[in-house]
């Protein structure tokens, strides 16, 4: 790319405006040439500022309590773990895989439950979040999105944050109350659907969940969470509110 | 702290900055986001990414050079429209990093910085320019479309979009000098 070109493309570019080829062209002309390098700043600076046309917006209360799991979870100046691997830029996919599992379920006999409504987002509660920051000091994880399995919630719902050791911490908020005969149980599943108790959800009155696992199953494809009788099944007996596909 | 004292402590590896840079941004970059992709789980996710993308950059980041709300709005908004290419299946992919690469490694010169930049200011510079120019500038960063596709959009020439959106960002330039506006 020449000075004439660059000169050009200059508001494109400090609006973000170029496709990828012309974009890279851009970054390397700028970084040899000092005028339009000079005439970049005060254009970027300018778009910069468009955002504050913009009113700004309430986030789900959970979001908040993502992006500290995810920080968590993600080593500084690294590869990122991201949550977008299970979710951002994918969500024809996403629903897809996400209505096949939940066929996959149902056509289960273990998974025929009743249908019940909740909503499960996500929350770091104190033990859980020192979970996290200490083994994050050591290894790495990936970090991945709960979602309802109703057809008519879309948004992100929880958090499961998956050691490289194959151990996992999963967190929620937001949960709905239960009387004193149910609790939460997670499950792993396998690429069959079949379903294996990763023990119960501790649970508190501000509806946030949260569960340690020391060790999910190789080979499973996708945590669920049920609500069961207190005590807890030994096979589910409703149908997964909200499952994390791994 | 300032924002400038989040990111060094930031820089030292404190989670809990982020979190305290999300209190105070987490709105105008959700606001943002939902703008660009009129999608709430979308947004959510552009957010979340571009928080932990600062997380993860912020060492690449002057802090005396720039302003962090700034670099922070707009890796969340090159996130955005890379999202909403992405999602409509367009050709023309954003770069993993946008113009706020150059921000972060060049802040901004001496003379923008003492620009007025409230969003008074700001709506009142983009209020000031020609039409045709302030409909392709918001064309390019609310919708995400490349100069290609706004050339299309709008019947004109490809030439003619990269001069409006040149010329109009200058204008704005011009628009925002304190002694402009006031």
């Amino acid at each position: 790319m020449n000075c004439d070109q660059a000169e050009e493309l200059l508001g494109a570019y400090a609006l973000d405006a170029l496709p990828e080829g012309e974009a890279a062209e851009m970054r390397a002309h700028l970084r040899t040439c000092e005028t339009h390098a000079a005439k970049a700043r005060e254009l970027v600076a300018v778009a910069s500022q468009l955002h504050t046309t913009v009113e700004p917006a309430t986030p789900p209360a959970a979001l908040g309590n993502r992006i500290a799991a995810a920080v968590a979870a993600t080593p500084q100046g690294g590869t990122i773990s991201s949550p977008t691997r299970t979710l951002s830029h994918e969500p024809a996919r996403l629903e897809e895989r996400r209505i096949r599992t939940a066929n996959r379920l149902q056509w289960r006999p273990a998974f025929a439950f009743g249908a019940l409504a909740a909503a499960l987002a996500i929350a770091v509660a104190g033990l859980l979040a020192w979970n996290i920051n200490l083994r994050n000091d050591s290894g790495s994880a990936d970090v991945f999105a709960v979602r309802p399995l109703a057809q008519d919630t879309g948004a992100t719902a929880g958090y499961v944050v998956l050691y490289d050791d194959g151990s996992a911490a999963v967190i929620g908020e937001s949960l709905p109350r239960l009387d004193a005969s149910q609790t939460y149980q997670l499950w792993s599943l396998s690429p069959e659907g079949e379903a294996t108790s990763l023990g119960l959800m501790d649970y508190d009155d501000a509806g946030v969940a949260t569960s340690s696992v020391d060790d999910i199953a190789a080979g499973s494809t996708a945590v669920a969470i049920t609500i069961e009788p207190a005590g807890g099944s030994d096979q589910p007996t409703s149908a997964p509110l909200y499952i994390a596909e791994l | 702290l300032d924002d400038a004292g989040l990111l060094r402590a930031m820089q030292q590896g404190d989670q809990a900055s982020v979190a305290e840079l999300y209190e105070r941004y987490g709105g105008a970059a959700y606001g943002l986001a939902f703008r660009i992709t009129n999608d709430g789980t979308l947004a959510e996710d552009v957010v979340q990414d571009a928080f932990v993308s600062v997380w993860k950059q912020c060492g690449r980041f002057d802090a005396g050079r720039g302003q962090v709300r700034s670099w922070l709005l707009t890796i969340v908004h090159h996130k955005a429209i890379d999202a909403v290419r992405r999602r409509t299946n367009r050709a023309e992919r954003a770069l993993p990093e946008g113009p706020e690469e150059f921000i972060a490694a060049h802040g901004r010169p001496d003379e923008i910085a003492e620009m007025t930049m409230d969003a008074a200011a700001v709506r009142a510079a983009v209020a000031l320019i020609p039409e045709d120019q302030r409909t392709t500038i918001m064309l390019a960063y609310f919708e995400g479309m490349t100069h290609v596709e706004i050339a299309e959009r709008m019947q004109v020439p490809l030439g003619t979009v990269k001069s409006r959106l040149r010329i109009g960002l200058e204008k704005m330039r011009e628009y925002l000098r304190p002694k402009v506006l006031e």
